[in-house]
């Protein structure tokens, strides 16, 4: 191995020539430099590759002697590690920095050879004294680095950081001294490996050195000198700050931590876990960029020193240091790279003052980043934190559990709050282009993908079918300038071949499910098609969003499940995002499909899925509530309705019809694992029937209000979704018969909806329904499609919604739920006015003069649509197409209570025979025809305005096609029980959060004094709280 | 034991340091001029270089240097321990660094027209 020696030789020599080189031009200094730290980085690749093929640790003495006589260096896999990683940031902040290195003076150079190479040296030295010797050299450079081109700003962050700095040193000082004297010695093993240091003195000692090393780690509160240094530095410098900093700060904690009692690693847990809450909840008041990642900087950091400290404190984890690596480690390296990534990407485009969205490259590796940062699949951070939550759960720790996915989910909220208005720009303004300035952030998101998906692949997911949504996304955007169509099918083509590939491992529910989700996914990649152009994005997210889907059908392990389900929330977030004015409702998509998922891992690491004892208890509770959560059960559907309406009109069914239906397999999963049974007792049935019929009857009143035709058909499935979750919790034969059929049926009438309006807003380009009328006769096939919807969502025969409806009741009272059906006859009851009106006011009345070139809809949206009609005209004629599977499926596992016979399918209460109630509709219709055609006497054809009206004669179709506020009358009767109470709560629960931010952040004066305060009363309460542990 | 056995026993350097750094940590605190806080970041340092040297101070023994006062053979048995006088040493160092640059940082804030107080750099905040 190369000894680390001639790298500092290197870095010093180096530094001293650089005033002659910088003579012969500031590039080749600059190359100097950048040579230097490639020499760091080859080494620690070089140690790495030496190292995880079986070589040993190796250590380095000077002056030809080893401890304790002099200073020894050690090379590990650690430390290896470590160099690497520093030298990797300061090589990726190269591509911001050169240009300002350039500008300045040498200093900056200088500055930043002495930063990297202190901050190996803290990596690799076992040396005490040698460590805070490195600390310093690093230090000084940083202070020197942070205000390396005069930017004023920086100089005054510069000089907080100085002073707290200095109080960091001297603690340090104070405490290495103390070991000395009472371990005699300054080599660390040698300290560890004696007793000198459990006394009280001892604890004393190391509590002043512990408590320097967690200064410098930038704990709450006593971290406002290291975020204002974040915001104002030159952003190079805050990702090498943030970056490579944190990750040999952390190194040297690891390092010590064999000299810490258990009191101290409780101080470190305790700091830790403070530092991550409360960093997250200041980080969400945050507007400005770069201050946000510096919260968000303390608070990853925090959260990695807690890992450590608790993985040595307690065993988490089997007590291993294999655990504490990995998680510690992946949580460490995601934070690594994402950070670098996102401050180099915002400090470029802070620094353009530009408004304008991300250049498609540069907004991929934003995405990437951000969702690395927050712990989606397939980064680093998502493997690290599932086995840490797993850890969590099995030792019981639920505050601490709870406490890192509170945090989690704030931490998503902010930075995916940032990404969406950096996506989306400002309207009007130039895309920003990055430029070389992009290399740093795009090199360090595709580390993140190629270290996580190695990480997963060859750890706890390693069937490749599962990685195909991945696969298809990046195969897809990186044909993104083919034409759309192309992709289309090309989208298309994978969900089928996907299906072809998994429908041999599902099983028979699995594949009931696969039919809705990845035929969904493939018709709306088809209708997709109806608009030319590149359509940058959608197909690769769709494509996405449809494998996951199929990948959750799939999934084996509780792990697999899991990372199925958040890729597709991953998917789905930036479909709805990709709307027009999806900004908004994107957020919310995303934290309530994160807090969901959150729940739902919670549940899943506590042994909610195996069918165990601990699944029939909370632990299945907890991922019955996430699926609730994904499901838009009321009260936590507030995420639902803006989000089907914002985002593109293909996306908006594809989520509803389709991907809807996930969380309903997974009830149905959940309850199957534990023998068709809930957990938690007879009482979750109850209350998940009322949670159902209360769903379906606000879902109802809502959309019956709505102007947005979109909105409407959003309200409308919330409603739906409701009347399957309360069939499904009857928990019997009948019940589970009528929840898969209405979620077929949901599926085949909600996509000919979405199809349908998707081609009405493409034509008449507005989503308000009162601005449309008369659409019959231009929109034939688009008329008839939501005409048999609509039949078929009200129940009425003869269309296969009336089987529902007929199943639904028969349930209920059957189950002796009277209350229950009662209501849920009233919910159809109020369905039916949406339902009417969407007929009335889009398709009959007067059509608008604005209107008068509309034509049908394209063949993409008219073809599936007539695919979808002759499908439901065939399960309506002989439902046993759709019910002999069904029945199958739900299977002996409950008493039987339905039964076909022939055609009739037979239950307690009575039969309903599909055939013979189409034929007689069809009959009745026939003769009413017939007798009408034959009564038809010199029939004339009637324009427009051909009629009196109030005997006036209207010219103007506003006047005679009432259909703005169409449903006010009800809104006196019924009004009451529409008002946004959800929305509300949720608001008050988001302003809550913020004000205890908010507060917390009254902390951070932009006093250097202020700071200095903090950190001694920090250090102060930690001993205090030492001399209690 | 009585007080003045007590004082006795006080290390005189290691107690002068220990009052250097409350004076160095109170200067830090509450003086806002900047190069007050620089002077006061160094009086700090000072007081615990102090301290650091205290610890090698082992009373009746001879300076660590090999004469004709203690050999080779006998250093270990005769001599203060030389190991903090190192340490100290580079501790002084790195603190004239650090005082040298809080200084020039200083100098660079004001000359950019800038108060000499530290209160008047809170812009960055929250």
């Amino acid at each position: 191995m190369v000894n680390p020696l001639w790298l500092f030789a290197l870095s010093l020599g180096a530094a001293f020539l650089l005033p002659l080189v910088d003579r012969l031009g500031r590039r080749i200094a600059l190359a100097l430099v950048h040579g230097v730290t490639a020499a760091w980085l080859a080494a620690g690749i070089f140690w790495l590759s030496i190292l995880l093929s079986g070589g040993e640790a190796m250590d380095f003495g000077t002056a030809g002697f080893m401890a304790p006589l002099a200073i020894v260096l050690r090379v590990g896999l650690a430390e290896a590690a470590g160099v690497t990683a520093v030298a990797l940031t300061g090589l990726l902040a190269a591509s911001s920095l050169t240009r300002s290195l350039r500008d300045a003076p040498l200093g900056g150079s200088m500055a930043l050879l002495m930063v990297l190479m202190g901050l190996s040296g803290i990596v690799l030295t076992r040396d005490l004294f040698n460590l805070f010797v490195f600390l310093e050299i690093s230090a000084i450079g940083t202070y020197g680095f942070l205000g390396f081109d005069d930017r004023k700003p920086a100089l005054r962050a510069a000089f907080k950081y100085m002073i707290a700095g200095g109080l960091a040193s001297s603690l340090y000082l104070i405490g290495v001294i103390y070991v000395y004297r009472l371990a005699d010695t300054l080599n660390l093993d040698i300290a560890a490996s004696g007793t000198a240091l459990s006394g009280p003195a001892g604890t004393a000692a190391v509590f002043f050195l512990l408590a320097a090393l967690l200064v410098e780690l930038k704990p709450f509160p006593a971290n406002g000198w290291a975020v204002d240094a974040y915001e104002t530095a030159h952003p190079g410098v805050s990702a090498i700050l943030s970056g490579a900093s944190a990750t040999a700060l952390l190194l040297a904690l690891w390092k010590i931590l064999p000299l810490l009692g258990p009191a101290h690693l409780s101080l470190v847990a305790a700091s830790g876990l403070a530092t991550f809450a409360a960093g997250n909840l200041v980080g969400a008041r945050q507007d400005r960029p770069l201050r946000m990642l510096g919260y968000s900087s303390v608070a990853q950091v925090g959260l990695v020193a807690a890992v450590a400290a608790l993985a040595r404190l307690s065993g988490l984890g089997d007590g291993g240091s294999d655990f504490a690596a990995m998680v510690a480690g992946g949580l460490l390296l995601n934070h690594l790279l994402a950070k670098t990534g996102l401050f180099l990407l915002a400090g470029a485009v802070e620094d353009d003052r530009a408004r304008g969205p991300l250049s498609p490259l540069a907004l991929a590796a934003a995405g990437i980043l951000s969702a690395a940062l927050v712990g989606l699949p397939p980064f680093p951070g998502f493997w690290a934190k599932w086995r840490l939550v797993r850890a969590l759960a099995d030792s019981g720790r639920w505050w601490i559990l709870a406490l890192v996915l509170g945090g989690s989910l704030l931490e998503a909220f902010y930075v995916f709050r940032w990404l969406g208005a950096r996506t989306k720009g400002e309207a009007g303004e130039a895309p920003v282009r990055l430029g070389i300035r992009g290399a740093g952030p795009v090199l360090a998101a595709l580390l993140l993908v190629a270290a996580g998906t190695l990480g997963g692949i060859r750890g706890p997911v390693p069937d490749l079918l599962l990685w195909a949504p991945w696969a298809a996304a990046a195969v897809l955007f990186l044909l993104d300038g083919i034409p759309g169509r192309l992709k289309g099918i090309l989208s298309a083509a994978a969900a089928a071949a996907f299906g072809a590939a998994v429908w041999g491992r599902l099983d028979g529910l699995g594949q009931f499910f696969a039919v809705m989700l990845l035929g969904g996914g493939a018709l709306f990649s088809i209708a997709a098609l109806r608009k030319g152009g590149a359509r940058r994005g959608l197909y690769p997210l769709l494509s996405a969003a449809t494998l996951a889907l199929g990948a959750i059908l799939a999934a084996r392990t509780p792990l697999e499940f899991f990372f199925a389900w958040e890729t597709m929330t991953a998917a789905s977030w930036l479909l709805v995002l990709r709307g027009r004015d999806g900004r908004k409702p994107a957020l919310s998509y995303i934290v309530f499909g994160l807090g969901g998922a959150f729940l739902l891992m919670a549940g899943l690491a506590a042994g909610g899925w195996d069918g165990g004892t601990a699944a029939a208890g909370w632990p299945g509770l907890l991922v019955l509530a996430g699926l609730l959560v994904k499901a838009g059960a009321l009260g936590v559907h507030v995420w639902l309705p803006g989000s089907y309406a914002e985002s593109d009109d293909e996306s908006s069914g594809f989520l509803s019809a389709a991907l809807s239906k996930a969380p309903v397999f997974a009830l149905f999963a959940l309850a199957l694992s534990l023998g068709a049974a809930l957990p938690g007792g007879p009482w979750t049935s109850r209350v998940l029937g009322w949670l159902g019929l209360a769903t379906a009857l606000g879902g109802a009143l809502y959309a019956v209000y709505q102007e947005d035709i979109k909105r409407t058909l959003a309200y409308s499935s919330l409603g739906q979704i409701g009347y399957i979750l309360l069939a499904f919790a009857a928990m019997d034969q009948a019940g589970w018969t009528t929840s898969l059929y209405l979620a077929l049926n949901h599926f085949l009438y909600k996509s000919m909806l979405f199809l349908a309006v998707a081609g009405v807003i493409q034509r008449t380009g507005t989503r308000n329904m009162y601005e449309m009328g008369g659409l019959i006769k231009k929109m034939p096939v688009s008329f008839l499609s939501v005409l048999m919807a609509i039949i078929a969502l009200s129940g009425v025969p003869p269309l296969s919604g009336f089987g529902g409806k007929w199943l639904l009741y028969s349930t209920l009272i059957g189950k002796g739920w009277y209350l229950e059906a009662a209501v849920a006859f009233f919910a159809s009851g109020v369905a039916f006015l949406y339902l009417y009106r969407l007929i009335h006011s889009i398709f009959l009345g007067q059509p608008k003069p604005s209107q008068s070139e509309v034509r049908e809809a394209p063949a993409a949206l008219v073809l599936p649509q007539l695919l979808l009609m002759a499908v439901l005209m065939a399960v309506s004629v002989f439902p046993r197409l759709m019910l002999d599977p069904i029945l199958a499926l739900v299977g002996d596992r409950f008493p039987t209570t339905l039964a076909f016979e022939g055609s009739r399918l037979r239950s307690a209460l009575g039969y309903w025979d599909g055939t013979l109630t189409m034929v007689v509709t069809g009959g009745v219709f026939a003769l009413c025809l017939a007798w009408m055609l034959a009564n038809l006497h010199n029939p004339q054809s009637v324009r427009q305005f051909n009629i009196v009206f109030a005997a006036e004669r209207p010219l103007r179709p506003e006047t005679t096609h009432y259909a703005w506020r169409f449903f006010e009358p009800y809104r006196k009767a019924l009004g009451f029980l529409t008002r946004e109470r959800a929305e509300r709560f949720w608001d008050a629960f988001g302003t809550g959060a913020a004000s205890v931010g908010g507060a917390l952040r009254r902390l951070y004066t932009g006093n250097g004094q202020t700071y200095a305060l903090h950190v001694v009363l920090y250090v102060a309460v930690l001993y205090l709280l030492l001399g209690v542990l | 034991m009585s007080i003045l056995e007590f004082v006795s026993r006080i290390n005189p350097v290691a107690a002068s340091g220990a009052v250097l750094v409350l004076v160095g940590v109170w200067g830090v605190l509450a003086r806002p001029n900047l190069f007050k806080i620089a002077i006061a970041t160094s009086v700090l340092e000072t007081g615990v270089n102090l301290v650091i040297l205290s610890t090698g101070y082992i009373r009746g023994r001879t300076a660590p240097i090999l004469d004709s006062a203690a050999d080779a053979s006998t250093a270990a048995a005769r001599m203060t321990d030389p190991v903090p006088q190192a340490l100290v040493l580079t501790a002084i160092v790195i603190g004239l660094a650090v005082t040298a640059l809080q200084l020039s940082y200083a100098v660079r804030l004001r000359a950019a027209g800038g108060g000499s107080s530290i209160e008047s750099y809170g812009d960055e905040k929250w």
